[in-house]
């Protein structure tokens, strides 16, 4: 004991010590460097900005139409003081980030915390007392229901978006399309459906400029949402393969990879696409048809790896969705915050299924 | 950092155990451990990074950096004949790499990382994921965007040893954030994470420098006088890279005098820049008002440049003498200041004394700065050639010794009024529990 009272008398001398030498050496050493100069070379990359055509993703009409079917939001009046916490995957957190700042506008008192899980810790979440929302971009299993149901309590899904898994190359990349065999080739350390590992070009197209160059596959964990989904399709069961892949944290960082390397090839949301990186056709059926990752093809369902993004929230058992919880996903539901859904590239939910918990609107507004 | 320690201590065994109780009473929090972290935080010992380790890194990332855009920018410079192509890429050069290494002299080590990361992510979506960089260079755009890729690969690797993922989901979600909100026309190499980041993600930048990632935590009271430290290593990191910049300096200059309309007639026959750049001494000859508007818009990055110079001072301290360049980017720089004297001369003998007065241009101040930077560059590279390591030179050891002097004098004082309020503390507090006990006895 006494030891230990010699050595944090050690440490208070020590810690007074050197605030004060800190102090003294911050006003003598202490100087911040200038910033970097900045001069004609900033002008010419300003100028270079502005004049040279850059290939956009544009906000088309046909998506504009889906976002303006919600209804508008208008609140019933009240203010609304609680804050919200959501914990969940990667796949919503921008969306969620977005659609809190937007929320947040209107109700200057209600602060919006997106908080992203490691993959498959989203429903833990629940669990904790300041959770408002879970985040998930998929169903919810059956076994995940009645685990939240245990406790008497009322488990409620309610979609706010739509986006694919999308099988991404480097936009000069000629490949036409992929089939769920090739995938699961490409995928799947097992290969169940493909005789053979797919590791190169010439394996998927015998006339690839590419040729027999192996391809980079970028990826994300395991775990991740997207990488379960790919997994149900193309590989059920059967383990991911680890030869000559990349695991990146973010599906931002797997598509920068195919806009930069020519060979590359990688698997993320269809949100996270850019103008660099092509999202390959998929097709069920070895002779196609190959469907390509578009807002129509999946708001209509036809692209095979479209998915639902979700939040989940509980109430208790025949217990009413507090307001503040309502009254956001009514925020969610309404013209605004599907724009912020379009804008980030996600696809809007079916306006005509509006989820029983938000109630109806009236004359097209929420109030 | 030796003195004030051996003066603590022994200032310690002359207070006694009294003083010890009682500072370990005042500050009880102090035998708790300061590296508890969140949730799924990893937390094996071995997987800590010191500070002084993340130092080299983020300093060697710089270096990488700088080597994968002078590799980048020369396969897009060599041999193009488009001028305005080149002096773009030695712009976002220029730019890029002295942000890189501003970041890499910036006081915290810890937020150099996250701008460096930072950077590096919005330098990716700007050039290569948005296809700018192609739209601007073609197929010679590949090397810059395979190299801007691989140094986010490189910066991540680096992160990963610091952030747990779940950190690492947080840092991306801020710059993605930041980015999706941003018109993409902004200078990406001038953000900082600090612009970036949500109050959620500098929260996290705290926490992580208490211990709640897998960098060693750092100790706040000892924080300030160590970067107080690292102050003279940085500038001398940052002054060995110096002339490279005003290499590039002069590259711009140069590239954006042979953009002025009447020099692209001079030199139209001309294919490769390169013999263009070689005759640019001639053509300033040639005495253009537009040329002299040119040196007028450089006098702010040149003023820039002798700023950053500036950053080098202490280390030049004590070092007399100057040193003959004639090779080099001293070299380089030397050509072109002896023009501009030369051009100057020309134009005042050249002046009709009758003619009605005209606003004059401020040649002088251009020259001076120039001058200027000159003088600075030659001292610095005096004393990186032939100074060896400044660390522990006698001018210094000088000035740490007064640092430490003066916070002993402090110290001194401070000890003595905490040990008088302790013991006027334990006074008070036995005189309560004697009357506390004469109570309780009467009772």
């Amino acid at each position: 004991m006494r030891r230990v009272q010699k050595a944090c008398s050690a440490r208070a001398a020590h810690g007074l010590l050197f605030l004060v030498a800190a102090f003294v050496s911050t006003l003598t050493l202490g100087q911040q460097p200038p910033p970097p100069s900045e001069g004609a070379a900033a002008d010419a990359i300003r100028l270079a900005v502005q004049t040279v055509p850059i290939p956009t993703d544009p906000y088309g009409a046909k998506l504009s139409a889906m976002v303006e079917s919600f209804p508008v939001y208008r609140g019933d009046g009240r203010i609304i003081t609680e804050d919200i916490v959501i914990y969940g995957t990667e796949s919503t957190a921008l969306l969620l980030t977005e659609v809190g700042r937007a929320w947040t506008k209107m109700n200057p008192e209600s602060i919006v915390t997106v908080y992203q899980t490691a993959p498959s810790s989203d429903l833990a979440a629940l669990e904790r007392p300041d959770t408002s929302f879970a985040s998930v971009a998929r169903p919810l299993t059956a076994g995940e229901l009645s685990r939240l149901q245990a406790r008497g309590s009322t488990v409620h899904q309610v979609p706010i978006a739509r986006d694919g898994v999308a099988i991404y190359v480097h936009v000069d990349n000629p490949i036409a399309g992929l089939t769920r065999r090739q995938c699961n080739g490409i995928v799947s350390a097992t290969h169940s459906m493909h005789p053979e590992l797919v590791l190169d070009w010439r394996d998927l197209d015998p006339n690839s400029p590419l040729g027999d160059q192996q391809f980079p596959l970028y990826m994300l964990d395991a775990r991740s949402s997207t990488m379960i989904r790919i997994t149900e399709w193309c590989m059920p069961g059967e383990p991911i393969t680890t030869i000559g892949t990349f695991i990146e944290h973010s599906a931002s960082s797997v598509v920068n990879a195919c806009c930069a390397y020519r060979t590359a090839m990688g698997i993320a949301s269809t949100s996270a696409r850019q103008p660099r990186a092509r999202m390959v056709p998929l097709a069920v059926e070895d002779g196609g048809p190959f469907v390509p990752p578009t807002s129509l093809t999946i708001a209509d369902g036809s692209y095979p790896l479209t998915r639902s993004l979700n939040l989940v929230f509980r109430t208790p058992k025949g217990g009413e969705v507090p307001t503040h919880f309502r009254e956001f996903l009514r925020f969610l539901w309404s013209e605004d915050g599907q724009d912020v859904v379009a804008r980030l590239k996600l696809v809007p939910p079916d306006s005509a299924r509006i989820p029983p918990q938000l109630g109806s609107p009236i004359d097209g507004i929420w109030k | 950092m030796t003195v004030s320690g051996t003066l603590a201590t022994r200032r310690m065994l002359a207070v006694n155990a009294i003083a010890a109780l009682a500072v370990a009473f005042a500050l009880g929090s102090c035998s708790q451990s300061k590296t508890k972290a969140g949730a799924g935080v990893r937390l094996f010992r071995d997987e800590r990074i010191s500070r002084s380790q993340l130092e080299e890194l983020s300093n060697a990332f710089a270096d990488r950096y700088f080597t994968l855009m002078v590799s980048a920018s020369e396969r897009i410079m060599r041999g193009n004949p488009d001028v305005q192509q080149c002096r773009l890429m030695n712009g976002i050069r220029l730019l890029g790499v002295s942000s890189m290494y501003d970041i890499a002299t910036s006081p915290d080590t810890l937020t150099q990382l996250v701008d460096q990361y930072a950077v590096v992510v919005l330098q990716n979506y700007m050039w290569v994921d948005s296809g700018r960089a192609h739209a601007i260079w073609g197929e010679r755009a590949q090397l810059l965007e395979e190299n801007l890729r691989r140094a986010r690969e490189d910066i991540a690797t680096l992160c990963e040893r610091v952030f747990t993922d779940e950190q690492m989901l947080e840092l991306d979600l801020n710059v993605a954030a930041w980015w999706s909100r941003s018109t993409g026309a902004e200078l990406v190499a001038y953000v900082r994470f600090s612009e970036v980041a949500s109050a959620k993600g500098k929260r996290l930048i705290e926490s992580v420098r208490d211990g709640g990632g897998l960098l060693e935590p750092l100790d706040r009271a000892t924080e300030q006088l160590v970067e107080a430290q690292l102050v003279y290593e940085r500038s001398f990191f940052w002054a060995k890279r110096l002339p490279l910049f005003a290499n590039w300096q002069v590259e711009a200059l140069a590239y954006d005098l042979l953009l002025l309309p009447d020099i692209q007639k001079t030199v139209a026959g001309v294919n490769r820049v390169s013999e263009v750049v070689g005759s640019l001494p001639a053509l300033m000859d040639s005495k253009q008002p537009a040329l002299l508007e040119l040196m007028q818009e450089y006098q702010r990055s040149m003023q820039a440049t002798a700023t950053t110079l500036d950053r080098a001072a202490p280390l030049v301290d004590g070092v007399r003498g100057v040193m003959q360049a004639g090779d080099g980017t001293l070299g380089q720089v030397n050509a072109v200041l002896e023009k501009l004297i030369m051009f100057q001369a020309e134009r005042l003998k050249a002046q009709d004394p009758n003619a009605p007065t005209a606003k004059p241009i401020e040649m002088s101040e251009i020259l001076a700065l120039l001058a200027e930077a000159r003088t600075t560059l030659v001292e610095a590279r005096q004393t990186i050639e032939g100074g060896g390591r400044l660390i522990g030179s006698a001018e210094v050891d000088r000035r740490l010794a007064e640092i430490q002097a003066a916070a002993d004098a402090s110290t001194d004082r401070i000890f003595w009024r905490v040990l008088i309020v302790v013991l006027t503390a334990i006074g008070g507090l036995g005189l309560l529990m004697f009357i506390r006990t004469r109570i309780g006895g009467h009772s």
